[in-house]
């Protein structure tokens, strides 16, 4: 059973049409890297998939059931890291860590010693009684890591990981992170817009080109396609040439 | 559900290394820590209640015609005035005000409201009283102009005081002067200059009653020991705020270890902590984990909410009891009033009748919109928020409607058809106007979740609420009337004009109140969070 699924999904502002024909299987245990140039919708796709925007046609599907956004428990499967994390400002770290888990109805007794490890790992523990105001905006990205994987929501999406400000330890911390997530046979998403983030660090790799998935595969098929002078996918090479 | 993170060693541990790091680096560098309150909260809130009492116990003392608002009130206005300045200046504003007083107007200003509510609200009760004795109003006046003096001056030597980096010393000072008030008013100077203005005090009656003295006494802290976690809140941002624009480049707990640790858990305690008292306990049974996580991030300080009600709940039968003793005509009308007015002045004064969830969803307290995306990516539904809303409405006004329905075993004497019948109505229709003001209110957090017609929901809310609040200015006008007059001897007409003033002040205090809660309606620039999807 596919974790979430989009059938023929279109999406538009106005008469502005942002992503059409989008037909999407997410399976557990993936990691998808989603490249697409600045306003290419790839916003969009994951705001879609966390629920906050509706489709204007198609079906959006989690776990067979469609998507109903006043279910709670629908959105309990999915975590949604926007490009500048949304916490609760004047709560401390902690306190986000533990009203997190409230609404995602884990238990923060049961999770303490993960979540303690998950801030050292991530350089907070010293922030632990900082408010959420005070961090910087990669520590925000770092502490919002945390609460995905003290959440352990099934479906994270993740808006510009790599352009969030966080330092080289917390990325590398938050590859290890979305590794392990995905090896519990959960799935994230992210977008980029560096190909060698997304050849170097995903399963499969969708690129949104002009409202449309114009590509949809592993890596070594988009380095391939790559190779053979597609031209889209030339956009994304980091070449000077 | 609650970590036990403050004890946690890891983060022990590394905050032993940050305060021992800090010290390595600047050797013998100290600075002061934020103040923690606690004590001086508790001392505070200890002798407002005690002065409340005495208040009382003078009038019960008083034996001949005379003056006596002028002798009591005035002083205990002005005294009240000062012990809140202090309170909230030493529970809230140490750092913010403190911190913020020469940057931000915004906040000064929302601090100058308040306490500018405060003031009038304390005003209310002298007022109330003259004009239910038909004294002299000019009693209000003065108490009025002398706080405001007391407190336009703290203001100043405040601000002062910051620019001069002698806080901690004001602080002090501030305390003594207190404390010297406090002796003077009862057999120093301040007497004296009482003397003088008056020809006759009651001050020396009130020692007569030890007995009650002492019970007011205990009475006093122990309001003072239930509410003393509530008003130990100076936030952590507060205090970070504070700390980094002191010591630029530091935390507040990378100061010195255990002290850092014992801020940490004292300003963490009124969110975080489980609930351990027994009505604490039904509460938080009535809530779904979901349900607690959300209230603590609207900080519902529902442990709060509690103890402060049994407080408010033991002064009212407290006063209820002690007006059963045979009292001097002349104040006849005052020990039939007395527990409704601290009833009334609580609920004013406090987050009774506003509670923080409420005082949060109509933008007074947050901001909505800084945490609306936030709630958008979170599990959580406009079902859950209305559900959790009401219940929290239904259980504060169940309380209090509870405690009025009871308390005719606690004062039989005053004629409980009329009174509780009366007051159970008003807080029934509290109880209405606080679940319609959170249920359409509520239609605002649909700006969160898909909406068709927000500003439509929201005109219509506002509309409703006015009407609500006219009947209600109404009713409780009328009901205060009723029960006045019906406890007023008919033929003594001095009762009378202080009756329609203490009416006319029940009624305005009421719709300043409305109109104060419309107009933050009104402001509430909810539009801006309307998605368009």
């Amino acid at each position: 059973m596919p974790l979430a699924q989009l059938a023929s999904a279109e999406k538009s502002f106005g008469s502005n049409t942002v992503l059409r024909d989008i037909n999407l299987t997410i399976e557990r245990g993936e990691l998808i890297a989603v490249l697409g140039t600045n306003g290419a919708g790839k916003t969009t796709l994951l705001r879609i998939l966390s629920g906050l925007l509706g489709l204007n046609q198609g079906d959006y599907l989690i776990e067979n059931s469609s998507l109903d956004r006043l279910s709670e428990e629908q959105r309990e499967k999915i975590f949604f890291l926007p490009d500048f994390p949304a916490l609760f400002d004047d709560l401390t770290v902690l306190e986000n860590v533990e009203i997190w888990l409230s609404l995602y109805q884990k238990s923060a007794a049961k999770l303490e010693a993960e979540s303690v490890a998950l801030l050292e790992r991530f350089d907070l523990i010293e922030k632990a009684h900082i408010p959420a105001a005070l961090l910087s905006r990669g520590q925000r990205y770092k502490l919002a890591l945390v609460l995905f994987e003290s959440s352990k929501a099934p479906l994270g999406l993740f808006d510009e990981p790599f352009a969030s400000g966080m330092d080289v330890p917390g990325i590398r911390e938050m590859r290890k992170l979305l590794r392990h997530a995905v090896s519990d046979q959960r799935a994230a998403i992210y977008t980029t817009q560096l190909a060698h983030y997304a050849r170097e660090f995903a399963d499969r790799i969708l690129v949104i080109h002009k409202s449309l998935i114009y590509f949809d595969g592993s890596p070594e098929a988009f380095a391939s396609q790559l190779q053979s002078g597609d031209q889209v996918l030339e956009i994304f090479s980091e070449s000077d040439e | 559900m609650k970590f036990r993170e403050y004890r946690h060693p890891k983060i022990r541990q590394r905050i032993r290394a940050a305060a021992e790091q800090w010290r390595n680096a600047e050797p013998g560098r100290s600075f002061e820590s934020p103040k923690d309150s606690s004590l001086s909260s508790l001392a505070s809130k200890f002798a407002l209640a005690t002065l409340f009492g005495l208040h009382l116990l003078f009038l019960a003392s008083a034996e001949e015609d005379g003056p006596i608002f002028l002798s009591v009130v005035l002083p205990v206005v002005a005294i009240l005035t000062f012990l809140r300045i202090i309170h909230v200046w030493s529970s809230q504003s140490a750092s913010e005000v403190t911190y913020l007083l020469p940057f931000s107007n915004k906040t000064l200003s929302r601090h100058l409201q308040a306490e500018t509510r405060s003031i009038v609200c304390l005003g209310a009760i002298p007022a109330f009283l003259s004009g239910a004795f038909g004294a002299s109003p000019s009693g209000f006046l003065l108490g009025g102009i002398y706080g405001t003096t007391v407190y336009l001056s703290l203001l100043g030597c405040l601000t002062l005081s910051y620019l001069w980096k002698f806080f901690t010393i004001f602080t002090y000072l501030t305390y003594a002067a207190f404390i010297l008030l406090f002796i003077g008013m009862i057999v120093g100077p301040v007497r004296e200059i009482n003397l003088i203005i008056i020809e006759a005090t009651p001050w020396f009656l009130a020692l007569q009653s030890p007995v009650i003295l002492i019970g007011l006494l205990a009475l006093g802290s122990t309001i003072a020991f239930l509410t003393k976690k509530h008003w130990n809140g100076v936030s952590d941002l507060d205090r970070t705020s504070y700390y980094q624009h002191r010591n630029p480049g530091t935390t507040y707990f990378d100061d010195r270890e255990d002290e850092g640790i014992e801020l940490i858990e004292a300003s963490s305690t009124p969110l975080s902590r489980k609930p351990s008292g027994l009505f604490e306990k039904i509460v938080w049974r009535l809530l779904t984990p979901r349900e607690k996580g959300l209230l603590r991030a609207l900080r519902w300080h529902e442990n709060c909410f509690i103890k402060r009600w049994l407080g408010v709940s033991a002064l009212f039968f407290a006063t209820c009891w002690l007006a059963q003793s045979p009292w001097p005509k002349q104040i006849e009308a005052f020990r039939l009033i007395a527990p409704f007015l601290i009833l009334f002045w609580s609920m004013i004064s406090k987050d009774l009748l506003f509670p923080p969830s409420a005082r949060y969803l109509h933008g007074t307290a947050i901001a909505p919109k800084s945490l609306a995306p936030t709630f958008q990516v979170l599990p959580i539904t406009y079902n859950r928020l209305e559900k959790l809303l009401l219940k929290d409405g239904i259980l504060r006004w169940g309380f209090i409607s509870l405690t009025i329905a009871i308390s005719p075993f606690f004062h039989s004497f005053l004629a409980p058809t009329y009174l509780s019948c009366a007051l159970l109505f008003f807080f029934t229709l509290c109880a209405l106007t606080h679940a319609s003001f959170l249920h359409f209110n509520h239609t605002a957090i649909k700006d969160w979740v898909p909406h068709k017609n927000p500003e439509q929901a929201w005109a219509f809310a506002i509309k409703i609420w006015l009407v609500i609040g006219v009947i209600g200015t109404l009713v409780m006008g009328s009901n205060a009337a009723f029960i006045i007059f019906a406890l007023m001897d008919p033929d003594d007409t001095i009762f009378i004009p202080g009756s329609l003033i203490a009416i006319g002040s029940f009624c305005l205090i009421h719709q300043l109140i409305f109109r104060g809660m419309v107009k933050s309606l009104v402001s509430n620039p909810r539009a801006d969070l309307i998605r368009q999807d």
